[in-house]
């Protein structure tokens, strides 16, 4: 039987045809010589929300691929590099004080803007002494609390994505009395919107997979409804990504801008029920801070006010600056905010590659292995790869 | 973040499933999903099972392709000749489809 007839295995061979991705590089050659021709388009500019995605493209190189005129852009898809720096000073400070501070690995080494104590990350802290574990997922850190007494506190960032396994677990009760959380969950669809709005010039989304097998691609609608922007909710392999593209084009060269799921293997219209009703028992959507960027109407999540026994805010007396409080959280000379939000390229920023690096991460977007900064380092942007094409 | 990978459920216990994500590599994950069972395709984020995965739409993901190059050998007639080379590709990615279910 071996490698026959598994899911995994035929998806990742389909998906990473040769022969097919040859042809459709064609495609999207004749459909932006239409535009730039026919329609009179200089630029095709789409914009992706995932930094998976981001990923898929730099790392199948597909930005060497493309016509000049064709350009894919990262806009805010990390929620490690969105995280505001009040909420890893606050991990930080927790962490000092003797408390066991749980995160993703991606979280470990992400910069504060103030040191706490001569720490800037949770790394640091960990290096003063402080009991900071790095874990797969939420249940390491349920589990791993669950066998001590120790106060212990999980700096749970995440989209709409990663914030189900903190519902599932809160509604299942299987939460011990020792652990709490630092609630730092975003939603993309606001951010998006404001995206759209800000940079402006985005001739077409790719909308990010995973958080559409969660919310539904149907939370995307607004984009070609509201913005006229052609929107493909698309896969993670490069064939997916190439599709996504040539789909854009296509609808911009109709004139007539749809949503449509590229990503039909995992997802529907409508979403994970089961995962939406748990988020919305859980949590509430709140104006919520985005680091680099600011407040974000309803873009985050917070957990009702009868489950404040799991807000580590609530329980260690943290009081979360409002929007007249919040202040701008990047470092001088980062320039993460606009990165994130697709209005320049990881390239333009002066630290990159020089103060910045993925061993000594300035900016937040340098540190997560999604961020996009931190992508381009490890694999080459477009010039780098042109000069190798 | 977002990191999705593909799994095969192995076991079901309440909220709890095993998943196999092959090479020898089993995990635990939180059931997000209703009506999970064993042999199930999976996508799980970060410990957690997010969606199921099917192999039905393949091939229509991949008509989207035939479908563009279609539109454009009625623009441009130099376009029909991908077509063809399209058409070929996919009848062998439908039959590869086919032998592996």
């Amino acid at each position: 039987m071996g490698q026959q007839g598994d899911l995994r295995y035929l998806t990742k061979k389909m998906f990473r045809d040769k022969a097919l991705a040859s042809q459709i590089i064609k495609i999207i050659k004749e459909y932006w010589e239409i535009l730039r021709t026919k329609k009179g388009f200089e630029e095709v500019k789409i914009m992706n929300f995932c930094g998976t995605h981001e990923y898929t493209t730099t790392h199948y190189g597909i930005r060497s691929v493309l016509p000049p005129g064709v350009n894919l852009v990262a806009g805010p898809g990390c929620p490690v590099c969105i995280t505001p720096s009040f909420y890893v000073e606050t991990a930080v400070k927790l962490a000092l004080e003797g408390l066991t501070l749980y995160t993703y690995g991606d979280a470990y080494k992400l910069p504060a803007v103030k040191e706490v104590e001569g720490c800037r990350s949770l790394s640091d802290a960990r290096m003063m002494g402080a009991d900071v574990r790095v874990v797969y997922s939420f249940l390491d850190a349920v589990r791993d609390a669950a066998r001590g007494d120790k106060s212990s506190v999980f700096l749970a960032v995440g989209f709409e994505t990663t914030c189900p396994a903190y519902a599932s677990a809160i509604a299942n009760r299987l939460i011990p009395h020792n652990l709490t959380l630092i609630v730092a969950g975003r939603l993309t669809p606001p951010a998006a919107r404001f995206a759209v709005e800000r940079v402006g010039a985005v001739s077409g989304v790719i909308a990010p997979g995973h958080v559409s097998t969660i919310t539904g691609a149907g939370v995307w609608k607004f984009l070609p409804e509201e913005f006229g922007i052609p929107t493909v909710v698309s896969g993670f392999e490069p064939l997916d990504v190439l599709i996504a593209i040539t789909l854009i084009l296509k609808q911009l060269v109709e004139g007539e801008p749809k949503l449509i799921i590229e990503y039909s293997r995992t997802v529907t219209m409508e979403g994970n029920r089961h995962a939406k009703r748990l988020l919305s028992e859980v949590f509430e959507t709140v104006d919520a801070a985005w680091r680099g960027i600011g407040f974000i109407p309803k873009s985050g999540y917070a957990l009702y006010e009868n489950l404040s026994r799991y807000d580590a805010f609530k329980v260690y007396g943290v009081k979360e600056p409002s929007r007249e409080e919040w202040r701008h959280d990047l470092l001088p000379g980062c320039m993460c905010g606009q990165v994130i939000l697709g209005a320049a390229k990881p390239t333009d920023c002066r630290l990159f590659m020089k103060r910045c690096t993925p061993g000594t991460p300035y900016g937040p977007c340098m540190v997560s292995v999604e961020g996009a900064c931190s992508i381009w380092a490890r694999m080459g942007g477009r010039e780098a790869l042109a000069e190798v094409v | 973040m977002c990191l999705g990978v593909y799994g095969k459920v192995v076991r079901v216990e309440e909220e709890l499933a095993v998943v196999d994500f092959g090479g020898g590599l089993t995990k635990d994950a939180l059931v997000g999903v209703e009506e999970i069972r064993e042999g199930d395709y999976v996508v799980v984020h970060a410990g957690t099972i997010v969606s199921r995965l099917s192999d039905e739409e393949f091939m229509e993901v991949f008509r989207y392709v035939e479908e563009a190059a279609k539109q454009l050998a009625q623009i441009e007639s130099r376009a029909a000749e991908y077509l063809e080379s399209i058409k070929m590709r996919l009848e062998k990615l439908e039959e590869n489809l086919s032998r592996q279910k």
